[in-house]
């Protein structure tokens, strides 16, 4: 019975160009930490092995900084950690890995093959068919070697690779990195670890994705966690659990909103959001002034609340009354043009321009009123 | 707003009480000459209401020279149905007071100023002096003096109240609201636009540079991994080279192949070897060939030349003969030649004694003759000579020492002088004796007629009668006798000394003596010219002559007479000829030996020679060898034959392998299997330097950085997007709001451009008002043309100035405001048709306000339809 931890594309050096310098710092630092989680983790539940699937780093000629600390962060459990190369970190000539190497940093407990071939772990009666990514741009079945590959008898074969099963994905479109949907069978695996989607997704009984720890996008497919393996061994189906193991959660919430009761309820929901939540939001429709200020507000306290607020609302127009017009004082010609700034916000050619037309008028005139 | 009357007390030239009332409603015109006091009407009603009671500052408005003056004016209004009186007193126990309605309300002190203020639409100062920003509405419709053609600073101070009347008229948004919302609008705008060009400044500007900066960063980055992939690329494909050359090992191959050509290429050379052997034989076998041919053919030319040499033997000695007789030939002619020569020779000889005679007796001849010549110098030259010694002679006898002469001269005169003193002095004695008388003076006989100079006492004695002594009675003639004896004494000596009797004779002397001098001197010349040296000289001359003559005789003694035919020259010159010939047949002779001796000598040498060849061909032994070299040579060239058959096959099998061909190849191969190795070293070197290289770049981070540079590129976007979005909503905003506020401003200033254009249309017929943004006329339109208001002339301005404020006071008006309208003398600068046009502006303009015109030209206003007054 062999139990692992099956866990891949760590992302390793992912910037968020999408967030404020600080916010992105804290969702890059937090990739790191995520990975000594798992070290616990792995500790903690006593596996035998941390199968890394791929794209551990998320470019070459990273920083020799960020190569040490991403080791160290392994430190936490002394097992064997097999790493293999994707497509963002392939095992070219020169890589992060013999960068790595040169460093001097991966530990004697710590496997990084760079070519396919089998990692035998006799004392776990545990072979690893790792099929690292060797190339920039792999075109062909890396996993295709497994079929032929030779362990010793009696281990348990584990197939450890990184690319795209043909057909089984929700959006795969002529992908690079192609492997056979039935490759677990054809090369006898007791179990194939695969890494490149960042979900966690079961392929079929013996073929898994474990998606990325820490989630680093706004799709919503189930990331944010590590797959925890056991197998009984004689054939028979592996045991897979989803272990949550991230930090933040990403969400996107889209609303439309048309009455005040609909802003209301998102600055209801928005309430909700916690410190590690990453939201996006983005909001179309139209707002009366009340609602909007009462919205806006909402969303300042849940940007201060949560970890990042990204916010959208370029397909939002704003629908002043009457009794708004007065109450900023717009009279006479002014109350002309905000009238007409509010038409045109339907005119899709100046939608954008309109909108924040609009705004702006209503902010400077508020700023009159409130002036004294 | 109507004025009914206004009393003065104490202002300015109104010392007393003064009143001017029952003003009427429309225009009153009050007319006096210069000085009656309009301006001070004019002023007590600008004070009463603008100045504050209070001040100080109004010292002018007190007569002048009067102490503690108490201007006052009182002025009775009315406006919209009520009825104001205010009276005010300024500087000593200053005093204000307003009452409304007859007393229905009372205000007093700042109170009433206050009340006064809002009612007419004015500012009192805080201090001082009401200045002109305090005007408000009075300080616009009430001209003063001079001030009609400004316009823009009075209606700017009361523009507050303009726009209000306008505003009230139209409806139309507080303008303050709108302009601050635009004016907001523009300097957010302003603040990230550049006004002229529209592009991006500020922040605006620097989001966009920090992104096109951060973008390039990112670029930059981009192209630095790329290079490094690149190099990645290039070192897995170094390696892959590298390996599989290093398995293949494709050197191995071609240095066999090479070593193969080479071996081949050894055999080849052996059997090249061999046939350069041969070759060598075959040299020899021909070096032997040539030098048997050659033995051969020395002997058969050996056989040639000894038939060759006895030829040559045998024709020399028949050449002897006739080189003899040429012998005998040329010592003939050469006896001939002498012969001849020596007749020439004799013949010169005798040419040159007839010469040299002849030259001799020439000589002789000349020689006489000099000979001649000289006696007669001689004796000339000795005549001359004994000339000069005579004359030396004659000049030493009659030399006579010129002093001495020139003393005797002067004593000769000096004793003539003193005997003309003398007989001057001396007494006359003349006598005429009978005959046989005679007289005795001093002893002298005086016979006859005679006179007698008595010059000193003298006795005369006359026979038979006795002595007569007479003494001169000249003063000095005993001086002068004594003088005279002294000088006749001087004289003597002189004439003894110079050895003279008398002065002539002296005289004489001494011509004679410069005659013999002068003789003695060309005679000397002659002498000279004579006998340069002297005689001495000439005679030796002479003698030598003649000892010339002597030796010239005896030689010519020696010259035998014998004749010459030829004379020298024509002797010399047959002389030459004939020695040129001896010398041609001398020369002749010594060929013909020389020749005859060669020939002699060569034909003995030949002769000699051949016997000696002879004897050495005929030798025993020689046949032989001779025969025994003719069989060698033919064994010899048929083993040559042999040999080069056999070099030429050897050389046909050689060419057949094509050796050429195999050492290219092994070149070939060998230089390629260097090739290839080197190309093996060199990938190993490249890859260890590209590693180095990858090692360092891997080092900085490259990828690292490339994805910290696009998130920073994709931040400074979205910032740079966010300002240009709200550039752009300012733009939409701006513009529109724009819009709105002209077309706004339009329906605003619509009122007061209508009355403008009645106003002027008065003047300028079609001409139009331009307004700025602040409602200030700014240019007036006239046939296309826009002229601003500082460009027209002064009476023009005044002129608008006038009508504009009539505009203005219609629309104040009709927003309810007090309109009273002053002007002091203003008009002034109009000619006379203008003046007509503006009369009707008045007139018109006064159906609706009340007009006070000030003027000193009243009979210019009497067409106004109201009554001229005077001024109280």
């Amino acid at each position: 019975m062999i139990h692992l931890i099956h866990t891949a594309d760590w992302q390793i050096g992912r910037q968020y160009g999408q967030f404020d310098t600080d916010d992105a710092a804290m969702l890059a630092e937090a990739r790191y930490e995520t990975v000594a989680r798992i070290a616990a983790l792995a500790a903690e539940r006593r596996v035998d092995a941390v199968l890394v699937a791929g794209d551990v780093f998320d470019t070459q000629a990273v920083s020799d900084r960020s190569i040490r600390r991403l080791f160290d962060a392994l430190a936490a459990y002394g097992g064997p950690w097999v790493l293999i190369a994707g497509n963002h970190d392939a095992a070219l000539a020169d890589s992060v890995w013999s960068r790595a190497h040169q460093l001097g940093c991966i530990g004697p407990n710590v496997h990084v093959p760079l070519r396919p071939g089998a990692i035998d772990l006799p004392e776990l009666n545990l072979a690893v068919l790792a099929a690292p990514l060797t190339q920039r741009h792999t075109y062909d079945d890396t996993t295709a070697v497994f079929d032929a590959l030779a362990t010793a008898p009696g281990r348990l074969r584990v197939g450890l690779a990184h690319g795209s099963v043909s057909g089984r994905l929700p959006d795969t479109v002529d992908s690079a990195n192609p492997i056979a949907a039935d490759r677990a069978v054809r090369a006898q695996l007791d179990y194939l670890a695969l890494g490149d989607w960042h979900g966690s997704l079961r392929v079929d009984a013996r073929t898994w994705y474990a998606g990325t720890p820490e989630p680093d996008r706004f799709r919503a497919n189930a990331s944010g966690g590590v797959l925890d393996v056991r197998l009984p061994g004689g054939g028979a189906e592996p045991v897979v659990e989803a272990v949550p193991v991230g930090r933040y959660q990403w969400a996107h919430w889209t609303e439309s909103l048309a009455l005040a009761s609909d802003a209301e309820a998102l600055a209801h929901r928005l309430q909700g959001a916690g410190p590690d939540e990453v939201l996006r939001l983005e909001l179309s429709g139209q707002l009366a002034l009340g609602a909007w200020d009462t919205l806006q507000e909402a969303i300042a306290r849940a940007a201060a609340r949560t970890r990042a607020l990204l916010l959208d609302t370029a397909a939002l127009s704003l629908m002043p009354e009457a009794q708004d017009f007065a109450a900023l004082g717009a009279s006479g010609y002014v109350g002309e043009v905000a009238a007409q700034l509010q038409a045109l916000q339907d005119d899709p050619a100046q939608a954008a321009a309109a909108r924040q037309a609009l705004r702006l008028l209503v902010q400077f005139q508020r700023e009159r009123t409130e002036a004294p | 707003m109507k004025l009914r009357r206004i009393a003065l007390q104490e202002f300015r030239k109104f010392r007393d009480p003064v009143v001017l009332d029952e003003l009427s409603d429309g225009l009153n015109v009050i007319a006096g000459p210069n000085e009656a006091g309009k301006s001070t009407l004019a002023a007590a009603i600008r004070a009463a209401f603008l100045e504050r009671y209070k001040t100080t500052k109004v010292a002018d408005l007190a007569p002048w020279g009067m102490q503690g003056a108490r201007p006052s004016v009182e002025i009775e209004f009315e406006h919209a149905g009520h009825g104001y009186l205010l009276r005010k007193s300024f500087l000593s126990r200053a005093r204000c007071e307003l009452l409304v309605d007859g007393g229905a309300e009372r205000h007093e002190g700042e109170a009433a100023e206050q009340a006064l203020a809002t009612l007419l639409g004015f500012e009192l100062p805080v201090k001082g002096h009401s200045r002109p920003e305090h005007g408000g509405i009075p300080g616009l419709l009430w001209i003063q003096q001079g001030e009609g053609q400004n316009l823009v600073e009075p209606a700017g101070h009361a523009q507050g109240h303009l726009r209000e009347a306008l505003t009230r008229l139209t409806g139309e948004l507080t303008s303050a609201e709108g302009d601050y919302l635009y004016e907001r609008v523009e300097a957010e705008r302003a603040a990230l636009r550049d006004a002229r060009s529209g592009r991006p400044k500020g922040a605006y500007k620097e989001a966009e540079d920090a992104c096109a900066r951060a973008e390039q960063a990112a670029a930059t980055l981009a192209a630095a991994k790329q290079a490094l992939d690149a190099d990645v690329d290039r070192l897995a494909a170094l390696r892959r080279d590298h390996d599989k050359a290093q398995q293949e090992q494709p050197w191995l191959d071609m240095e066999q192949r090479a070593a193969q050509a080479r071996a081949r290429l050894v055999e080849i050379g052996r059997e090249r070897d061999a046939l350069a052997g041969l070759q060598r034989e075959l040299l020899q076998a021909d070096d032997t060939l040539a030098l048997l041919h050659e033995q051969v053919e020395r002997d058969q030319r050996d056989a040639a030349a000894l038939q060759a040499l006895q030829a040559q033997a045998d024709a020399a000695a028949a050449e002897l003969a006739p080189a003899r007789a040429a012998l005998e030939r040329a010592q003939q002619s050469q006896q001939h030649a002498a012969a001849r020569l020596a007749q020439g020779n004799a013949q010169v000889a005798a040419a040159q004694q007839a010469a040299q005679r002849q030259d001799c007796d020439e000589q002789i001849a000349r020689l006489d003759q000099d000979l001649q010549r000289g006696q007669a110098a001689i004796a000339q030259a000795g005549q001359l000579a004994d000339q000069v010694q005579a004359l030396q002679r004659a000049a030493l006898e009659s030399s006579i020492d010129g002093k001495g002469l020139g003393a005797l001269r002067e004593l000769e005169q000096r004793v003539t002088q003193l005997q003309v003193r003398q007989r001057a002095g001396a007494t006359r004695l003349q006598h005429r004796l009978a005959p046989g008388q005679g007289l005795q003076l001093d002893g002298t006989e005086l016979t006859g007629e005679g006179e007698a100079l008595v010059t000193d006492a003298a006795e005369l004695r006359i026979p038979g009668m006795g002595v007569l002594r007479i003494e001169p009675g000249g003063s000095d003639l005993p001086a002068v006798r004594v003088a005279l004896q002294e000088a006749g004494t001087e004289r003597a000596a002189l004439l003894g000394r110079l050895g003279v009797a008398t002065l002539a004779e002296a005289e004489a002397r001494a011509a004679a003596h410069e005659q013999a001098r002068r003789d003695l001197d060309m005679a000397r010349q002659h002498l000279r010219i004579q006998a340069p040296e002297g005689i001495e000289a000439l005679r030796a001359a002479q003698a030598q002559g003649q000892a010339r003559r002597g030796q010239l005789q005896t030689l010519r003694a020696s010259l035998a007479d014998t004749p010459a035919p030829l004379d020298l020259a024509q002797a010399q010159q047959q002389l030459r000829t004939t020695a040129a010939e001896a010398e041609h047949a001398a020369q002749a002779v010594a060929a013909a030996r020389t020749a005859l001796d060669t020939q002699q000598a060569r034909a003995q040498l030949l002769q000699a020679q051949w016997a000696a060849r002879q004897g050495e061909f005929a030798a025993a032994g020689r046949a032989e060898q001779r025969e025994q070299r003719g069989a060698r040579l033919v064994e010899a060239r048929a083993r040559r034959e042999t040999l080069a058959q056999r070099c030429q096959a050897a050389q046909a099998a050689l060419q057949a392998h094509q050796p050429e061909l195999i050492e290219q190849d092994a070149q070939r191969f060998e230089q390629s299997a260097r090739l290839v190795r080197d190309e093996q070293q060199r990938r190993h070197a490249d890859m260890l330097q590209l590693q180095g290289k990858l090692e360092q770049a891997q080092a900085q981070g490259v990828g690292e950085q490339l994805l910290q540079a696009q998130a920073d590129a994709q931040r400074l976007a979205r910032r740079r997007d966010e300002f240009a979005t709200r550039a752009q909503a300012l733009d939409l905003l701006w513009q529109l709001l724009g819009e709105r506020r002209a077309a706004a401003t339009q329906r605003l200033l619509e009122p007061l451009a209508r009355r403008l254009q009645h106003y002027v249309g008065l003047l300028f017929p079609g001409a139009q008002w331009r307004l700025d943004d602040a409602l200030m006329p700014a240019a007036l339109a006239r046939g296309g043309v826009d002229d601003a208001l500082q460009a027209l002339s002064f009476g023009t301005r005044e002129q608008l100035g006038v009508l504009a404020r009539l505009a203005y006071a219609d629309l104040l008006q009709q927003a309810g405001r007090p309109t009273l309208l002053v002007l002091d003398d203003t008009l002034v600068h109009a000619d006379l048709g203008r003046r007509e046009l503006m009369k009707r502006a008045l007139y018109d303009a006064a159906s609706r306000h009340q007009v006070l015109l000030f003027t000193c030209h009243g009979e210019a206003w009497q067409d106004m339809g109201v009554g001229i007054r005077g001024v109280p």
